[in-house]
């Protein structure tokens, strides 16, 4: 992959029309990439998955841009009350739609946010150090250029979810999508975003998105990433958040697609009394790798993080978890518990599960855990016995298993859609038999 | 309707376990079967169910209904279900994760699809699946709950005459459903069998105990020692057994 010249392709498209602190961000994060250069399996935050492929492809911008139908991602969206569509990575007026937003909610394309108020962009976009980025972190912000600023004032209310839907079609073919979503949540406010990352080609492209989220003292946010990618695409996706005291993180994740995959969710607490509750279900059929990462920070006392994420393996294929906590020396009466189950359906799937606890307070509670294993023969033959045929039996298990996770979703539309997400794996699932 | 003839089996590559089974079963017939722990009597009915941990190792079993017979040991066991084949397990299986209700609907609407009935909706089904309740007095609130999860003993056991009462089975295997029943639950589960008894279908009951047997008159009673029957005769070998134990018939 020639990183430069997508940069320049990036510049190029924006013809100059940028502020210059935003042509410096760029600049630091196409430094920072060309520092760090792509990670390899040496590399212990990559040990398992490999990303040769995405160094031996060569990525450019989309050229042209596909006729997405929208029909087509009815159970990947939520009807929320509003929807903001991107298609290869260009923003889709038409496909959009935004109905009146309650007051002091506002949702912004970055090119309103640069008329309207751009400090507040700059503010958000600059709020972690390019420094500290990692590889994939710093190669989207050196391709800075469509994203969506999600804003929501000191009190105000949005609980029926904003909706932001990231699509591919067929004329992405080699293409690198880099999105950025930034979700400012102020003091005591409370949104819901949906984040859908949705293909209908089997193309070969890659989206590399970034995800910031702060939330402000006492606000609250849900949070729900789903990534249903081609068959043939790298997703690689990070998402940041920044909590103050007594605010409340409800994240979710559901992943289905892509042939290589690689979700970073990073959580710092940064204030007491705060809750993170991180969840979610990975699903994949032969041939898939995923690979989750996530790591919740507590720097503050009495804080608590609770995280649940299943997976279920069909076919020859498999998945990565690996699950940090840090309890910092100031984080005392830490309550924070993990646990990841992996569900292998098929003999050649696999699973690399890795609970990490970093610990160094005294006064903490932290549990966590990791399972790998298959379905019971004793309930399969249960609900055979009853009429019911064997990948039905299989599927009713598997969703059983699932059913966990999903139960913590609080929202009622989101719930909706993971639903007939989860649906559309089983159909695949029964269509295709065990292999 | 069954008929098994010098049945066989034993787990897959392991000792065996029954050593020579026949049994006739027709239609209306109610027989009972008694033994010790361990003389095959759950594996005789995991095996009409189609249970994969078993071999058969020689013998047949015949099942007949509307006058076409079929080898049951050539059929999934979700097809014996559909074809009438019901067992009510000794040990329930717990199921987390998946509901009642959804379970319950699942297992009617496969029989109706088999049979060419149309399925009925989740709202026809939910009233239909509470006049069963009833008629097993279980609280309308185990349709929400995990299958068998948390369910007490007798719970568990009722739950199998629930899913008897909603797949009404021609042919049923009712493994120890009165095992670590209290009084009034036994009564209850035993009304809601005799209200499923017909001159179209047959039970088998297998119990230790007499006391079942008071409720639901058997025609026959068949005692299994060791993997084999040695003895069959009327109601009163029960009362026998119950008196006398089971080492006289085994020796
Ligand atoms: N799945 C199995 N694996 C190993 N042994 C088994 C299995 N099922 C039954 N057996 C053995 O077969 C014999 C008969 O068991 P079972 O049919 O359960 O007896 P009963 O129901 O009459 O108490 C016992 O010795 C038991 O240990
Ligand atoms: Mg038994």
């Amino acid at each position: 992959m020639n990183v430069s010249s997508v940069y320049e392709a990036v510049t190029a498209r924006r013809n100059g029309a940028a502020p210059d602190w935003w042509r410096r961000l760029r600049a630091e994060g196409l430094e920072r990439f060309e520092y760090l250069g792509l990670p390899t399996v040496r590399d212990e935050e990559w040990k398992y998955t490999n990303v040769r492929t995405i160094a031996d492809t060569e990525f450019g911008l989309c050229g042209s841009v596909g006729e997405a139908d929208l029909n087509v991602f009815a159970t990947q969206r939520t009807q929320g009350i509003a929807e903001l569509v991107f298609v290869d990575g260009l923003y889709s007026a038409e496909a959009s739609r935004l109905d009146t937003l309650p007051e002091g909610i506002r949702v912004d394309r970055f090119e309103d946010a640069l008329d309207r108020d751009p400090d507040r962009l700059q503010a958000c976009l600059t709020r972690a150090a390019v420094s500290d980025a990692d590889a994939f972190t710093s190669l989207n912000i050196a391709l800075l250029d469509n994203g969506v600023l999600i804003r929501a004032d000191a009190d105000a209310t949005c609980t029926t979810p904003i909706q932001l839907t990231f699509i591919t079609t067929a004329a992405a073919e080699h293409a690198l999508m880099s999105p950025r979503v930034l979700i400012d949540a102020g003091i005591n406010s409370r949104l819901a975003v949906v984040e859908s990352h949705v293909s209908q080609t089997d193309a070969s492209y890659m989206t590399n998105h970034l995800t910031d989220i702060l939330i402000g003292r006492g606000g609250q946010v849900e949070y729900c990433l789903l990534q249903s990618q081609g068959s043939a695409a790298v997703h690689v996706g990070t998402t940041r958040v920044w909590q103050e005291a007594d605010s409340r993180l409800e994240a979710f994740a559901l992943e289905t697609g892509a042939a290589l995959g690689r979700q970073n969710l990073v959580i710092q607490i940064e204030g007491a009394g705060a809750h993170a509750s991180l969840d979610g279900i990975y699903l994949l059929h032969e041939g898939q790798h995923l690979d989750n990462h996530t790591s919740v920070v507590h720097h503050q006392p009495s804080c608590t993080s609770d995280q649940l994420y299943k997976g279920i393996l069909n076919g020859a294929s498999r998945a990565v978890f690996n699950g940090k906590i840090f309890v910092e020396r100031d984080a005392q009466m830490t309550n924070a518990y993990q646990l990841n189950r992996n569900l292998l359906l098929h003999p050649k799937a696999k699973v690399d599960t890795k609970p990490q606890l970093e610990i160094y307070a005294d006064d903490v509670r932290c549990t966590h855990g990791a399972t790998i294993g298959q379905l019971d023969d004793e309930e399969i033959f249960y609900l055979r016995s009853r009429g019911i045929e064997e990948t039905s039996a299989i599927t009713m298990l598997a969703r059983g298993f699932a059913a966990e996770v999903l139960g913590r979703v609080s929202g009622e539309e989101t719930v909706k859609m993971l639903k007939g997400c989860l649906d559309g794996y089983f159909f695949e699932y029964a269509r295709r038999g065990d292999a | 309707m069954l008929q098994i003839k010098d049945l066989e089996a034993r787990v897959v590559d392991g000792a065996p376990i029954l050593k020579g089974i026949s049994l006739t079963i027709k239609a209306g017939e109610v027989h009972a079967i008694m033994g010790p722990n361990g003389s095959g009597k759950s594996t005789l009915s995991k095996i009409v169910a189609g249970h994969p941990d078993y071999e058969v190792t020689s013998g047949t079993i015949e099942y007949e209904f509307n006058r076409k017979p079929k080898d049951l040991l050539t059929m999934a066991p979700e097809d014996r279900a559909r074809e009438g084949v019901f067992m009510a397990f000794q040990y329930p299986v717990e199921i987390p994760g998946v509901s009642n209700s959804v379970f319950l609907r699942a297992a009617f609407n496969e029989i109706c699809r088999y049979q060419g009935v149309e399925e009925m909706d989740p709202i026809d089904f939910d009233t239909f699946l509470k006049e069963k309740m009833k008629l097993l007095e279980m609280d309308p609130a185990f349709v929400d709950r995990y299958v068998n999860v948390d369910f007490s003993g007798g719970e568990k056991k009722r739950n199998e005459i629930l899913q008897m009462a909603i797949m009404s089975p021609r042919l049923s295997f009712l493994d120890e459903t009165d095992s670590g029943l209290d009084v009034d639950s036994m009564r209850i589960v035993a009304d809601g069998v005799n209200k499923l008894r017909s001159e179209h279908n047959a039970i088998v009951l297998i119990t230790h105990y007499q006391r079942l047997l008071n409720y639901i008159k058997p025609d026959v009673v068949h005692v299994i020692c060791d993997g084999r029957i040695v003895r069959s005769a009327g109601p009163e070998l029960a009362l026998e057994v119950e008196e006398r134990g089971y080492d006289w018939l085994a020796a």
